[in-house]
C-alpha cells in the first residue's frame, strides 16, 4: 500500500498519469492542508482508494478515465475533521470494448463537512460505465452538505451506462442533492449545426465537449486545465475514426 | 437559382408537402404565407436538409446543382441559409467557438485558409453591430437564456456572420419588438445585393413594408394555391386566407 500525507496547512498541486496493473492508495490530508490532484487513467487497472480528511482540509480530485480495457475504481473518502470539504469530477470517455467501473463512497462523519461529486461519462461502440456513488452521513454528522451529480451520454445505440447515486442519511440537519441522467446527442442541436455548416463529425465533438467541460473547469489550474481538455479531445477523434456503429454516422 | 418542382414530402410517415413548385430568381426576395400548419416551416426544412423530413416525390436544384444530393453542411457551404423558427439552444458550446468552426468549414469548402483569429473577432464585432447583438452573447452557450428576441437578432447575426446567397427566414419577426424588428428588417436588407435572394415567411404586414417583396405566395395544405405580388400579402393582412383557401379547393 502506498500512502501520501499532506501536512497540517501544506497545500499541493499534482498531476499523475495512471499506470496499469492494480494500486492501493492511502492518502491523508491533515488539519488544513490542500490537495488537488489531476489525474489521467490512460491503462486500465484495479485501484483501490481511501482518502480521510482532516479539520478544515480540502481535497480537488479531478479523474480522467480514458483506456481501452476494463477498469475499477473503488474509492473511500471520510470526511472526519469539521469542515472538511472533497469535490470529486470525473469524466469518461469510452470507445471500444472499454469497461469503466468505478464506485464511490463518501462518509461524513464530522460536523460542516461538504462534499460534491460530478461524474460525466460520454459512451461509444459497445463502451459500458458503471458509477456507483454512496454518500453516508454520520450519525453526528450534522450541517453536511452534499451534491452527487451523474450524467451519461451515449454516443452509440450499443453502449450502456449506469450511475446510481445513493444518500445514507443518519443526521437530521442536512442539505443533501443527487441525480442522474441517461441521454443521447440532441439531434436538433447537430442539425442546427450542420445547417450553419459545421460537418457532422466535428458537431458531435462540440457537443461532446460541452458535455464534459463543466468537469474539465474543476481543474483551477489552466495549463492543467489545457492539457486535459487536449486529451479529451484527441480521445473524442479517436473515438469517431474507428466508430462503425455510431448511430450519427459520422465519416471522421 | 432555386427550382422546386412537385415536392412532396412527410414527416413521421405524414405527407405535409403535396407538390410545391416554385422559382425564385438572383437578387429576388419572395414571402410565404399561409395557415398554420399549412407546410411553411416543413418546406424550409426539406430546403436545408433537415433528415427529420423526408422527401417523397419531386426535385429542387440550387444553381444548377441538385440540392436533395447534398448533406446539410454542404447546402450551407453552398450558400443556403435557415433563420429558424425556433432557434435550437447548445448550452456548453460558446456563439464565438459555434461560429469560428461554421464559418472555417465553409472557407474550407472553398479551399480558403481560416480566417486569422484577430479578423475573426472584428468580424464578430461588426456583425453584432449591425443586428445590435450585445457582446455578452458571444462568450454564452449558442441561445442559451437568450429571450425569443434575443434569439432571433441572433439567427440575422449569424446570417451575417456566415453571408449566405438564399436566406430562408421562418418567422424571424415573430418575438421581435416594433425597434429590434426594425433594426434586424435593416441589417438583413444591408446584407442584400443583386446575387441574395430569401424566402421570407411571415404574418404580419409590417415585415412586409420592410422586405419589399417581389413576390408573394400563399400556401394552403402543402400546396402553393396562389401567387401574386406585395399587394397580395396586403389583402392577406387585411381579410385573411379563408377567401383564398375556400377559392382554391
Ligand atoms: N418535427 C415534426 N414532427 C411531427 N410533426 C411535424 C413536425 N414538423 C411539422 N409537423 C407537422 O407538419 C404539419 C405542418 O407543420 P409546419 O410545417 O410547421 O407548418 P407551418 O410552419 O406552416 O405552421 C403540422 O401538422 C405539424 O404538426
Ligand atoms: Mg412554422
Amino acid at each position: 500500500m502506498d500512502r501520501y500525507e499532506i501536512p497540517s496547512h501544506g497545500q499541493l498541486t499534482r498531476f499523475v498519469q495512471l499506470q496499469g496493473g492494480s494500486d492501493d492508495i492511502a492518502l491523508s490530508l491533515q488539519p488544513y492542508s490542500q490537495l488537488n490532484l489531476y489525474c489521467v487513467e490512460a491503462e486500465a487497472g484495479q485501484r483501490q482508494v481511501q482518502v480521510d480528511l482532516a479539520e478544515g482540509s480540502r481535497l480537488c480530485l479531478v479523474l480522467l478515465t480514458l483506456h481501452e480495457g476494463r477498469s475499477r475504481l473503488r474509492m473511500h473518502v471520510s470526511l472526519r475533521g469539521c469542515g472538511a470539504e472533497v469535490s470529486l469530477g470525473g469524466a469518461v470517455v469510452g470507445c471500444g470494448e472499454m469497461v469503466a467501473e468505478q464506485d464511490l463512497t463518501v462518509e461524513h462523519c464530522a460536523e460542516g463537512c461538504r462534499s460534491e461529486m460530478l461524474f460525466k461519462q460520454v459512451l461509444g461502440d459497445r463502451s459500458r460505465g458503471y458509477l456507483s456513488g454512496r454518500v453516508l452521513v454520520d450519525e453526528g454528522a450534522q450541517q453536511s452538505e452534499s451534491e452527487q451529480t451523474f450524467a451519461s451520454l451515449l454516443t452509440s445505440g450499443e453502449a450502456r451506462a449506469q450511475a446510481l447515486p445513493q444518500l445514507e442519511i443518519y443526521a437530521d440537519d442536512v442539505k443533501c442533492n443527487h441525480g442522474a441522467t441517461v441521454g443521447k446527442l440532441d439531434d436538433d442541436a447537430l442539425f442546427y449545426m450542420r445547417q450553419r455548416g459545421i460537418p457532422e463529425p466535428e458537431a458531435c465533438l462540440l457537443l461532446q465537449h460541452a458535455f464534459v467541460e463543466d468537469v474539465l473547469l474543476r481543474i483551477q489550474d489552466e495549463g492543467h486545465r489545457a492539457h486535459f481538455a487536449a486529451l479529451v479531445e484527441q480521445r473524442f477523434r479517436g473515438q469517431q475514426s474507428r466508430c462503425s456503429v455510431c448511430q450519427h454516422s459520422c465519416k471522421a | 437559382m432555386l427550382e422546386i418542382k412537385n415536392l412532396h414530402a412527410a414527416v413521421e410517415g405524414k405527407a405535409i408537402l403535396r407538390g410545391v413548385n416554385l422559382r425564385i430568381g438572383d437578387g429576388e426576395v419572395h414571402v410565404l404565407m399561409g395557415p398554420n400548419g399549412s407546410g411553411k416551416s416543413t418546406l424550409s426544412h426539406v430546403l436545408v436538409g433537415n433528415p427529420r423530413y423526408e422527401v417523397t416525390e419531386g426535385s429542387i436544384t440550387f444553381n444548377g446543382k441538385d440540392l436533395l444530393a447534398l448533406p446539410p453542411e454542404d447546402r450551407a457551404h453552398e450558400g443556403l441559409f435557415m433563420s429558424f423558427q425556433t432557434p435550437v439552444e447548445i448550452p456548453g458550446v460558446s456563439m464565438t467557438n459555434f461560429l469560428r468552426a461554421a464559418l472555417n468549414a465553409k472557407r474550407k469548402y472553398q479551399g480558403l485558409e481560416p480566417l486569422p483569429a484577430q479578423e475573426f473577432l472584428r468580424l464578430l464585432r461588426e456583425k453584432r453591430q449591425l443586428v445590435g447583438l450585445d457582446a455578452r452573447f458571444m462568450n454564452r452557450g449558442v441561445n442559451e437564456g437568450f429571450s425569443g428576441g434575443e434569439k432571433k437578432r441572433g439567427e440575422i447575426f449569424q446570417m451575417a456572420v456566415l453571408e449566405p446567397t438564399f436566406s430562408i427566414l421562418d418567422e424571424t419577426d415573430s418575438g421581435l419588438d416594433v425597434d429590434a424588428l426594425r433594426t434586424v428588417a435593416e441589417g438583413f436588407q444591408s446584407l442584400r445585393t443583386a446575387k441574395t435572394s430569401a424566402l421570407v415567411i411571415t404574418h404580419y404586414q409590417r415585415m412586409l413594408d420592410y422586405m419589399r417583396p417581389d413576390f408573394v405566395h400563399v400556401l394552403s395544405e402543402g400546396r402553393i394555391v396562389r401567387s401574386g405580388d406585395l399587394q397580395l400579402g396586403y389583402d392577406i393582412e387585411e381579410k385573411g386566407f379563408e377567401w383564398i383557401v375556400g377559392q382554391s379547393e
